[in-house]
């Protein structure tokens, strides 16, 4: 008898994710088309802040719902998912990459709803800017990346965080809340001391001593986002890990 | 096979399962029985591989549970399912998990317990999601089924109507059933096997005929009988 290929497992979760983040995606979607059509016709100076907001709320968001998670213990659907020939890195895999999905599609309207209306309330200062900034393409595109490795970042947490806590009957709530905030702190300070490493590598590379701050932004934020996603990865396996071994109902 | 050698399963101070060594052959209708809290559920899950055994081992057909959760089709006594699913969603997203679906079977399930694929799960009555539970369960060719509580909360005639669904569909010699239940009645018909559990134990096993013709008593007067020396011990 055949078995069902991982591919397809993954594609069959993946869209089960996505098709419960749908509502989300499409208020996020409408909020960033509305607000900036808004700003742009009644209120031209604050297309700036439409734009910020609009996609601090794509960013956002997909953090949010990673602590739907827990949800499927509270609805009992957990009941479905542990009895799937499916690993923890299979299962939380989709999920993450349905909050990935719709960060990139919040992220993409937001962004372009904003950027149009900012364009168009300030056509000839935004043309200045842009022929001001070296590469600006690539640059928006570097800083998309750090924006999506951070995002998964904090909810590779958020899913450790919650798989901790649910190894516990009592006070899984607050064990995941406790475990979310103590993981990011230590993770933090072990991100900012290797980022501090890799500052002083770059400024040492360019021959500068003491090497600068910022010596190259680029490639620091590169060198960044790198780092973040190895650790989001760690992170990641982590709680794939603890989910197949450790957790049961 | 399934077997389980020195089992015990303890939540907090509850001791749900208490040194249990049972064998159960291929191609039986098994029946669990017990009062609440008896520690069927917990059978049943550590079966489905959702709850490990803090001691002993458990084997599916020589795999541990987890190894063996392709070859298993566990049907909890909650709602699993996901309530924005419709019954055809839900099929589709099992068929794309367990390589021994079986459309036609599910097909002719879906006509003869009456229900219509886009139904949605959590618009349901009770009874049709019971319904609902059964079919996605048994339209596979699953070697081991397991059915926690199938009539729980049930009416009578949807009863009558998911055991002749149970039966009609069972493979004999090719698959194995447990059913969970406190309701002997529906099912005392269709057992081969019955284990009787009591506070985490085993308080009585065999085939249906032999105690039967043992005791002189049916299945429900079996029960009655053993529980009330399970009481007074």
């Amino acid at each position: 008898m055949p078995t069902a290929g991982k591919g397809r497992r993954f594609w069959t979760l993946y869209k089960k994710e996505l098709r419960e983040l749908t509502p989300e995606i499409v208020i996020l979607i409408a909020t960033s088309i509305l607000l900036n059509v808004y700003a742009y016709f009644k209120a031209a100076p604050l297309t700036g802040l439409s734009l910020t907001l609009t996609v601090g709320l794509a960013a956002f968001l997909p953090f949010i719902s990673s602590f739907k998670l827990s949800r499927e213990w509270k609805n009992q659907t957990v009941y479905l998912m542990m009895s799937l020939p499916a690993s923890g890195a299979l299962i939380l895999g989709a999920k993450l990459t349905a909050l990935m999905t719709e960060l990139v599609i919040g992220g993409l309207a937001a962004g372009t709803a904003g950027g149009l209306a900012i364009m168009a309330s300030y056509p000839g200062e935004i043309k200045q800017l842009m022929s001001m900034v070296p590469n600006v393409y690539s640059n928006l595109a570097l800083m998309a990346l750090f924006g999506l490795v951070n995002v998964m970042f904090f909810c590779c947490i958020s899913f450790l965080a919650q798989v901790l806590g649910k190894l516990v009957r009592k006070y899984s709530g607050l064990l995941s809340f406790v475990s979310f905030i103590a993981i990011l702190i230590l993770l933090s300070k072990g991100i900012e001391m290797i980022n501090a490493a890799g500052i002083t590598h770059f400024g040492l590379g360019m021959g500068l001593n003491p090497p600068l701050p910022f010596p190259d932004p680029s490639s620091y934020i590169l060198y960044s986002s790198i780092i973040v996603a190895i650790v989001s990865v760690l992170v990641f396996i982590a709680a794939a890990l603890i989910y197949d071994r450790r957790l049961e109902l | 096979m399934i077997e389980f050698q020195n089992v015990s399963k303890r939540f907090g101070t509850v001791q749900a399962l208490d040194h249990i060594d049972l064998t159960i052959d291929e191609g039986k209708i098994v029946g669990l029985f017990g009062p609440n809290g008896a520690g069927k559920s917990t059978m049943m899950k550590i079966m489905a591989g959702v709850n490990r055994a803090d001691t002993g081992t458990v084997s599916i057909g020589g795999q541990t549970p987890r190894q063996a959760k392709e070859f298993v089709s566990y049907l909890p006594e909650i709602d699993h399912f996901y309530p924005w699913w419709t019954l055809k969603e839900a099929a589709d997203f099992l068929r794309a998990f367990y390589g021994d679906w079986d459309q036609e079977k599910y097909g002719h399930l879906l006509e003869f317990l009456k229900l219509q694929e886009d139904m949605k799960l959590g618009k349901i009555s009770k009874g049709q999601r019971a319904k609902c539970k059964i079919l996605l369960a048994v339209s596979r060719n699953a070697h081991y089924l397991l059915m926690d509580e199938p009539f729980s909360g049930i009416d009578i005639l949807t009863r009558e109507e998911i055991a002749r669904t149970l039966i009609q569909d069972f493979a004999d010699h090719q698959q194995t059933m447990i059913i969970s239940t406190h309701e002997i009645g529906e099912i005392e018909a269709m057992v081969d096997q019955v284990i009787f559990l009591d506070q985490g134990q085993i308080c009585l096993e065999g085939e249906a005929e032999e105690l039967r013709n043992e005791w002189g008593l049916s299945m429900v007067g079996i029960m009655k009988e053993v529980f009330r020396h399970a009481n007074s011990r």
